[in-house]
């Protein structure tokens, strides 16, 4: 299963959370609240690790189908030695992370193992995301785009939906500031 | 204090925050953080903040998890300030 998380940076830095302690005390572990406090970019640090735990939610929400919860702190996040990866563990349930950092957005894919692959898609500044992404998603998988909706079910976890095969996809959407994100696992085939 | 008035205090708590303000036109308690007002979740960490400074509280993890309406809220609260 899938999660993603998108921090628009120049709203959440703007924020100062690495100066907060109370929120930091809520929302991380000491082992990483330690690699916050040691990093050189704190505030990178610190929304890296908050977009983790998010997309670990997100996926694990998926898997578990509870309804929603903020326990971030149930989350621990561990950095891998290679770049651009980790591993983010909730009660006995591991997440692999895949995550990229740009000087506008941090971003956080999460899934149950490294052999699946995502598809993402990030709008900049797009009042429609929707009708864009149901567009985008139609063209790449030659399917008509009249069929095709996104539907959240009673815990608010979204999926794309053929009308016409009734087929029901998985799909993680993040939307913060500027920035909106979507993933949804590729079929393998 | 009366329910009434914790939810008022609630209101002006959340009102920073709201990223959909008809949400806030009916705001009552079962109006949900997350999909009626559109809170992140990082703002709703916030949100478990100012209501620990408004209420003079402190609001455990076990107690955060679950803080995702008005009316989880409002029975925190209630449940805190009478210890």
């Amino acid at each position: 299963m899938i999660g993603n998380d998108l921090v628009d940076v120049e709203i959440a830095f703007s924020e100062k959370k690495s100066e907060n302690r109370r929120f930091i005390e809520k929302v991380f572990s000491l082992q990483e609240q330690k690699l916050i406090s040691q990093s050189e970019d704190k505030e990178t640090t610190l929304w890296l690790l908050w977009s983790m735990k998010e997309a670990a939610y997100k996926a694990h929400q998926r898997i578990v189908g509870h309804a929603p919860k903020l326990n971030p702190r149930d989350y621990k996040c561990r950095l891998l030695n290679f770049s651009n990866l980790a591993e983010v563990q909730v009660s006995s349930s591991f997440y692999f992370i895949n995550y990229t950092c740009t000087d506008r957005f941090i971003h956080s894919i999460a899934t149950e193992s490294s052999v699946v692959t995502v598809f993402e898609k990030i709008y900049y500044k797009n009042q429609d995301t929707k009708s864009s992404f149901i567009k985008d998603y139609s063209n790449k998988n030659g399917l008509a785009p009249g069929n095709i909706s996104i539907e959240k079910d009673g815990f608010g976890i979204p999926f794309i939906i053929d009308e016409n095969t009734k087929n029901k996809v998985p799909v993680s959407l993040s939307h913060h500031g500027n920035f909106t994100a979507y993933i949804f696992p590729l079929i393998k085939s | 204090m009366s329910e009434k008035e914790i939810i008022s205090r609630l209101k002006n708590i959340v009102k920073p925050y709201v990223q959909r303000n008809e949400g806030l036109e009916n705001f009552n308690e079962e109006t949900d953080f997350l999909r009626d007002l559109e809170i992140n979740s990082a703002n709703l960490v916030d949100v478990v903040l100012d209501v620990e400074d408004e209420f003079d509280i402190e609001i455990d993890n076990d107690s955060m998890e679950g803080m995702l309406t008005v009316k989880d809220a409002k029975s925190i609260i209630q449940k805190k300030m009478a210890v």
